[in-house]
C-alpha cells in the first residue's frame, strides 16, 4: 500500500515553507522514517488498527507524517481545521468515539478534555527520536476504514464521510489521469488537508505518483502567491475560486514582475468558477482554469476539464473514466441535456464513502436505486459537459468552507442576550458567501455594535473563524414555516 | 486606551492563539498569526471602536502588517 515511499525513496516528497519563511524538505525516505517513527510511537501509545486518530495541526510536515504513519497501522486518519474552536473539535471527536488528538501547544486549551499529544515540546521530540524508523504495515486490505472527514450537515450535526484505504487507488488515478502528475512534477495543492481535496491531492494522491508537493500556505497575499509560484517552478497548480478572485484585483502589471513560464496547468475547485474568473486566467496566466468537481463523499474527482478535451467557460467538465454521472428528476428518472436536475453519480466507484459514522441511516438517505444523489443541482449541455446551479440544501459555502447555519445559531443561541437567532448564507463577490445573522434579543437588552462584535468572537472563538457571521442584523421576528422551520430563503 | 493597545488587546483576546504577548512591530499576517479572517474581525473591530473603515483587502494591499502599520493606515483613512 506504501510502496510508493520505498519506490521514489530518493526523489523529492516535500518542500516545506513555514509561515516564517524557513524551507524544508523532505526526499520520499525521510517521509518512510518519520511516518514509521510515528507509526511505533502510536502503537506504543496503545493505538489500535481501526481507532480513530485526529490532527489538529497547522498544515506542516507533520502532518504528512502523521497521515501516513496512521494509516501504515490501519488506523483511522481524522484530520480537522486547526483553526477550529473547542465546540467543533469537541463535537466531531466524541461524534466518532475518537482515541488521540493529535495537537499543537497552542491549541492544547481546545482539547483538554480528550487523549491528545502535543507535537512541538522537546518530550514529544525525545521520544519520536527514540522511535524505531522502521515499520512493515502487515494485515491492511482495501476495506479498511482509514479516512474519515467531517463536513457540515443540513442539521448542524457534522456528518464524518468514512473512507475505505481502497480510495488512494482512486487518489492516484485521479492524480495521473486529471491533475497529470507524475514523478517530479513540482506541484502545490493549496487545500488544507482538513479539506477532501488536502487530502486526497494535498497527500495521497500525490504521493502515491511521486510528485513535489509543495507545502506553503501564503494565505491570500499576492505577492507570495505569485512569488511561491515562481521560486518553486510549479508546474501544476491546484487551487480555489476565492484565492484566484482574490489574484483578480490586482493590477494586471503585477504578473508581469513574475517568471511563470513553468506553470503549465491551473486546476480549481471548491466552488463554481464563474466565465469572468476564467477568461481572466487565459489572459494573465496564458492558461485556462480547469474546473474540477467532487464532494467530501466523492472522495475523488468525479467530474473534470482534464485538458483533454477544449474547455467550456462555466462547465465543471466531463464525468472522469470509470464515472457516470447523471441528471435525474424529483422521480430520478433521467433528464434530457439542458434540464436542471439533481447532479447523481452511478454507484459503486473506488472511492465512495462507505457510511456516515453512526448514522447509516442519513448514509442510505443519500442513494436512490445505485445513485448517489450528490445534493448539488445541475444540467448537461449536448455535448456531455455539467453545469453547477446550486446546492439543494441550507449549507453556505464561504470560501470553499462548507457551513451548516444551525452550527452557528447553537453558538449564537448559547449567547445569554440572545433570545433566537437565524442563519443564512449571502452572495459576497470575493468569498463566493458570507455568513449573515439575523437575531432577536432578549427582552431589554439594546443592539450594539459592541454585542455584534461579542457574537461574532463568541462564533469565532467556538467554532471556527471562517463562521463568524460577517454580518448580523437585529430583528423583532424570524419567519418560519407552520412546523417551526426557519425560512431561509 | 489608545488605538495601538486596543488593537493589541484586541488581536491577543480573540485572533492570536498561543501567544500572551506581540509587540506593535512584530508581523502580523506574514508570520501567520492572524489569518484572512481574522483580518475580516480586525476590520469590524476598527470600525465599531474607532469609526474608521479600512477595508480587509486595503490592509493586505498596503502590506500593513504590524500594529504600527495598520495604525498609519487607520491614521490616513480619517
Amino acid at each position: 500500500m506504501f510502496e510508493f515511499l520505498k519506490t521514489y525513496s530518493d526523489t523529492t516528497a516535500i518542500i516545506y515553507v513555514s509561515k516564517g519563511g524557513i524551507e524544508k524538505i523532505y526526499s520520499y525516505r525521510d517521509l518512510d522514517i518519520a511516518s514509521s517513527k510515528v507509526a511505533n510511537l502510536l502503537i506504543k501509545k496503545g493505538i489500535h488498527k481501526g481507532d480513530r486518530v485526529f490532527v489538529y495541526i497547522d498544515r506542516s510536515p507533520e502532518t504528512y507524517f502523521f497521515a501516513l504513519g496512521i494509516l501504515k497501522i490501519g488506523a483511522v486518519f481524522c484530520p480537522i481545521f486547526s483553526s477550529f474552536g473547542p465546540d467543533a473539535v469537541k463535537e466531531r471527536f466524541i461524534d466518532c468515539s475518537g482515541s488521540l488528538i493529535i495537537t499543537e501547544d497552542k491549541l492544547k486549551e481546545n482539547v483538554k478534555s480528550f487523549p491528545h499529544l502535543i507535537i512541538d515540546n522537546d518530550d514529544f521530540i525525545k521520544s519520536f527520536s527514540s522511535m524505531d524508523s522502521d515499520y512493515i504495515s502487515s494485515n491492511l486490505n482495501n476495506d479498511d476504514i482509514a479516512i474519515i472527514h467531517y463536513t457540515s450537515g443540513t442539521t448542524g450535526k457534522p456528518k464524518g464521510a468514512v473512507h475505505k484505504l481502497g480510495a488512494l487507488k482512486s487518489h492516484m488515478k485521479t492524480s495521473k489521469d486529471v491533475l497529470h502528475l507524475v514523478k517530479g512534477t513540482n506541484y502545490w495543492c493549496t487545500a488544507d488537508p482538513a479539506w477532501i481535496t488536502g487530502t486526497s491531492y494535498g497527500i495521497f494522491g500525490p504521493l502515491s505518483v511521486g510528485a513535489m508537493i509543495l507545502v506553503s500556505d501564503p494565505g491570500y497575499r499576492v505577492h507570495q502567491i505569485l512569488q511561491t509560484l515562481e521560486k518553486y517552478k510549479i508546474s501544476i497548480w491546484y487551487t480555489a475560486p476565492t484565492l484566484l478572485r482574490m489574484l483578480m484585483r490586482q493590477d494586471k502589471s503585477v504578473f508581469k514582475d513574475y517568471d511563470l513560464s513553468s506553470l503549465k496547468k491551473i486546476f480549481s475547485v471548491g466552488e463554481i468558477l464563474s466565465g469572468e474568473v476564467f477568461r481572466w486566467g487565459v489572459e494573465n496566466f496564458r492558461l485556462p482554469i480547469f474546473d474540477t468537481w467532487f464532494q467530501t463523499e466523492t472522495g475523488s474527482i468525479m467530474i473534470a476539464n482534464t485538458g483533454h478535451f477544449p474547455v467550456k467557460s462555466g462547465s465543471m467538465g466531463k464525468p472522469v473514466e470509470d464515472i457516470n454521472a447523471a441528471i435525474l428528476d424529483d422521480s430520478y428518472n433521467i433528464l434530457d441535456k439542458g434540464d436542471i436536475g439533481h447532479l447523481a453519480i452511478k454507484t459503486p466507484w473506488a472511492s465512495m464513502f462507505c457510511d456516515y459514522w453512526g448514522n447509516n441511516e442519513k448514509y442510505k438517505s443519500r442513494f436512490h436505486d445505485d445513485w448517489y444523489i450528490t445534493g448539488d443541482l445541475a444540467y448537461r449541455d449536448d455535448e456531455g459537459y455539467f453545469y453547477f446551479v446550486s446546492r439543494e440544501d441550507d449549507i453556505i459555502n464561504t470560501a470553499g468552507h462548507l457551513l451548516s447555519p444551525y452550527e452557528v445559531e447553537t453558538i449564537l443561541n448559547s449567547h445569554p442576550f440572545v433570545l433566537e437567532s437565524a442563519v443564512v448564507g449571502v452572495k459576497d463577490k470575493m468569498l463566493g458567501e458570507t455568513v449573515k445573522a439575523y437575531i432577536i434579543l432578549k427582552e431589554e437588552i439594546k443592539p450594539s455594535t459592541k454585542l455584534q462584535l461579542d457574537l461574532r468572537m463568541l462564533v469565532r472563538n467556538r467554532l471556527s473563524p471562517f463562521a463568524s457571521p460577517q454580518s448580523i442584523e437585529f430583528v423583532d421576528s424570524i419567519p418560519k414555516t407552520e412546523s417551526g422551520k426557519i425560512i431561509r430563503g | 486606551m489608545d488605538r495601538k493597545e486596543a488593537i493589541k488587546e484586541f488581536l491577543l483576546d480573540n485572533i492570536i492563539k498561543g501567544k500572551k504577548d506581540i509587540t506593535y512591530g512584530d508581523s502580523l499576517i506574514n508570520s501567520g498569526l492572524v489569518d484572512s479572517f481574522g483580518i475580516l474581525e480586525l476590520v469590524f473591530f476598527m470600525d465599531s471602536t474607532f469609526g474608521i473603515r479600512v477595508e480587509d483587502y486595503e490592509i493586505i494591499d498596503a502590506e500593513a502588517d504590524t500594529i504600527n502599520r495598520i495604525v498609519d493606515l487607520l491614521n490616513i483613512k480619517e
